[in-house]
Order: C-alpha cells, then structure tokens, then sequence
C-alpha cells in the first residue's frame, strides 16, 4: 500500500486500491518507476503496489530486480518511489535485464533522476548523483515524463547496440588497464592503447632479450663429454689445418670447409631448438660424437650423420616458443654469439630510449591540442 | 566521452592505435585480415599480454637456474656474466 505517510504525491488522490500510476519503462538497475504526475498511460497491473521500502511482493518481473537495488535504492531514495509493473512487461523486463547486465557499476538507478521532476526531497541529491545519467535523459526524445532515455533508447535498437558495444570496449580497456601497470594515471582511450602498446612491445623485446640470453648460456652449460664450443673450435682448427695442407682437389677442400660449416650452422640452430626442449643430454653428446667423427671424413661420410643429426634436431623441437623465431645462421663461435648478445642490448636500450621519446612526444601532442 | 573543450582526440587516431595494436598481436589467423572489431582486439590483446607475462617469468626463472649452475671460474662465464650484468 502506498505509504501516505511517507511520500506526499503532489496532487493525487490516495486511494487503497490505486496507488499512483506509474509506468515502468526500462527502467534501469533498479526497477523503480519514478513517479510523476498521473499520466494517462500509466497503469497498474498490480493493485498490490509498494513503496520499495516496504518492499512488499511485486509482480515477479521487477520484484527481483527491485530486490537486487533495494539497499542502493534505499540508500538514495528517500522511500519516495512506488515500483508498479506496466503493461508492456515484457519489453521492460529484456531492457531491464540488459540495463543490470550493463550498468553493473552504476549502482545508483535512474530512476532517480526521472523522480527529480516530482520528488520533493533530495531533488539536488539526486541531480548531483546523477548527472551523468541527466544527461542521457535529456537526449532522449520524450523526457517529460517518466521517460527515461533508455526507453528512448531502448525502443531505437541501433543506439541500444551501440551502446552495448560501447560499454563492452570500455569493460575490455578496465580489464587491461589492471593488466598494464602504469594505467591508473591515464585516462582516455588514446592514451592508454598508447601505454598499452608500448608495454606490449616492451614484453616482447623483453622476451627475445631473456631467450637471446638464454640460448648464449647454453653451450657453456652442456658440459658432457666435449663442450660444442670446444668442438665446434676444433672443428674450426681442424678445417684450418685442412686448408694449409696441400690439397689434391681444391673443390674437395671446399667442399669439406662448406660442410663443416654448415654443421656448425645447423649444430646451432638445433642448440636452439634443443634449448627449447627440456634437454636431452644423451642425444646431445651424441651429436657430439657425430660432430667430431665425421670432420675429418670424407664428404659422402658427412651426410649421412648430418641427415641423422638434423632428424634429432627435429625430434627434440617440441617448439615450445610461441612466437615467430628468427633464424639464426650465425657461426656459433663464442665471439659471434657475444656480438649477437651486444646488438640485441643495444636494439633493446634503443627501443627503450625511443619508447620514452614517444612518450615526450605524446605528451606535447597532447599539450598543444589542449591549447 | 572526450570533452570537445579540452583535448579532441579525434577518432582518427584512436583506429589508428587500434590498428597498431592489431599488428603487434600474433595473427594465427589469415595475414591480411580486415580490422576486428575493437573489443575483440582488446579482448586478444589482454590474452597476450598474460601470456607474454608469464613467459617473461618462465624465461626469467630458468635463465636464473642456468646461472647458478653455471662454471663460475670458466672464462666464457665471465665473459657472459659480464654482458648480464651490464
């Protein structure tokens, strides 16, 4: 029953059985109709129809959407409005649903600043609580009543799209400010996707940079029977004691010096893809013996064990790496891997250096537009 | 909603980040793929990002169990710490 004691309509008869109508349009996270002056178009389904305060059974469309709102809507209403369910139902139940599943945030109802125009107390609160939501009210075409601009909105279905997709976009951008550390002081969109950028780059060199380091410690560590350096370098002696005895065939000579080279570049390339997988050190002191074994055979004979290193180098990539990773051809001497090392530094500080440049740059784009 | 008073970021340049980050992200999916939508994006570029987390933690964690094991007293360990630590 409506509680005449509380709420004062402006001029409207009190009656048992009809308390004041009111036509429940979308109503948002709280079904409170807002009242107004009685309006031909409003009309009670339900006789029984309460104050939220007293909170008594309502019609099962907004009586559990009155429930959810009930502490936010006490909170800012004064008890002041009477929830009743309209005819179209129906409708008003989807929209209110997609009003709770949107506007989870908003705690405070709009239906608070319809009631603005009637309710005696609190008026400015309101006004002040829901000034974004005045707003949208305003823009809605039929606002004198309890029109909200959701059921403006509701009824044009492409702004209610929009909105949605709106509200998802800005739903991802929260989740990823927490994920980006250094968000919370930005605000707007741009600013962040540019801080967000910027991070995700950064974790990329960040990750090529650990794996660059990575892979350099590798051959120190695999310290079987024979380091690979260490064989790699006899190789490399082995090819120049090859080279300064006089050969029959010169294409021999270079052809053996190809092949050892190449070794060494797939030798390499399948340390990585051995870092790769959880290490597999017999296989890798196999690879060894096979590297030494066939250096000082004859061509033919360094096929073969080549083919079946090649096999163990693809057996162990088990390719963990999800991104793309570049290939390496690098002679996998110590020096040639501490070159490598020293230009990614350098690349990796010139990112950082160019990051903090964007940024200045940023910020004065930023200054001279506000200007 | 950017204020019009203030600071117009115009729309322009918010496709324009977005279509950036879009580059940045892995496509796993056909190369020339037409611009997604941005929540979808952003959706994508939060999945990234975790993932790049952790494989910084899991790259960081097994560099630090490598360099414990390393031969401290070999010259190339040096040579490598050096570049480390720098």
């Amino acid at each position: 029953m409506a509680s005449s004691s509380i709420y004062s309509p402006p001029a409207e008869p009190k009656s048992a059985t009809h308390p004041f109508p009111i036509s429940l349009s979308s109503i948002p996270s709280g079904s409170m109709a807002c009242q107004e002056q009685p309006l031909p178009h409003g009309f009670l389904l339900d006789s029984s129809c309460f104050p939220s305060y007293l909170f008594s059974p309502l019609d099962d469309a907004c009586s559990s959407a009155v429930v959810n709102d009930n502490s936010a809507a006490s909170a800012s209403f004064d008890g002041h409005f009477v929830c009743s369910v309209i005819a179209n139902q129906e409708a008003s139940t989807t929209i209110e649903n997609k009003r709770k599943s949107r506007s989870d945030e908003t705690s405070l109802p709009t239906a608070s600043t319809q009631c603005k125009n009637n309710a005696k107390e609190g008026k400015s609160k309101r006004q002040k609580r829901a000034a974004k939501k005045t707003e949208e009210k305003k823009q809605s075409s039929n606002s004198d009543v309890y029109v909200r601009a959701k059921r403006g909105q509701a009824t044009d279905s492409h702004s209610l799209a929009e909105r949605l997709r709106r509200e998802k976009i800005s739903e991802r951008m929260k989740m990823l400010q927490g994920l980006v550390p250094g968000c919370d002081k930005v605000t707007g969109k741009a600013l962040m996707l540019d801080e967000i950028i910027n991070y995700v780059q950064s974790l990329q060199n960040q990750v090529e940079f650990l794996s660059m380091k990575i892979a350099s410690l590798s051959p120190v560590l695999y310290d079987f029977n024979m380091d690979l350096m260490d064989c790699i370098n006899q190789q490399q002696k082995l090819i120049r004691g090859i080279v300064q005895q006089p050969q029959p065939c010169v294409e021999q000579n270079n052809h053996l010096q190809s092949q050892a080279k190449s070794y060494e570049n797939e030798a390499f390339t399948s340390y990585q893809l051995m870092e790769n997988a959880a290490g597999a050190p017999s296989l890798h002191s196999q690879a060894h013996t096979s590297f030494s074994q066939e250096v000082t055979g004859s061509p033919l004979q360094v096929d073969a064990p080549r083919q079946g290193f090649l096999d163990q180098a693809a057996f162990l990539n088990i390719g963990r790496a999800p991104w793309p990773r570049t290939e390496r051809t690098t002679t996998p001497s110590l020096e040639s891997v501490i070159e490598t090392l020293k230009r990614e530094r350098e690349r990796w500080k010139a990112k950082q250096g160019r990051r903090k440049e964007d940024k200045r740059r940023n910020s004065i784009k930023a200054c001279y537009l506000s200007s | 909603m950017s204020s019009r008073r203030n600071r117009v970021v115009s729309e322009e340049e918010i496709n324009e980040l977005i279509s950036k980050l879009q580059s940045l992200l892995p496509e796993t999916r056909r190369r020339g793929a037409g611009r997604a939508s941005a929540a979808k994006l952003l959706k994508e570029t939060c999945n990234y990002i975790r993932s790049l987390n952790r494989e910084v933690d899991d790259l960081s964690d097994r560099l630090s169990a490598l360099m414990e094991t390393v031969d401290t007293n070999s010259a190339e360990a040096e040579i490598i710490r050096s570049l480390l630590r720098s």
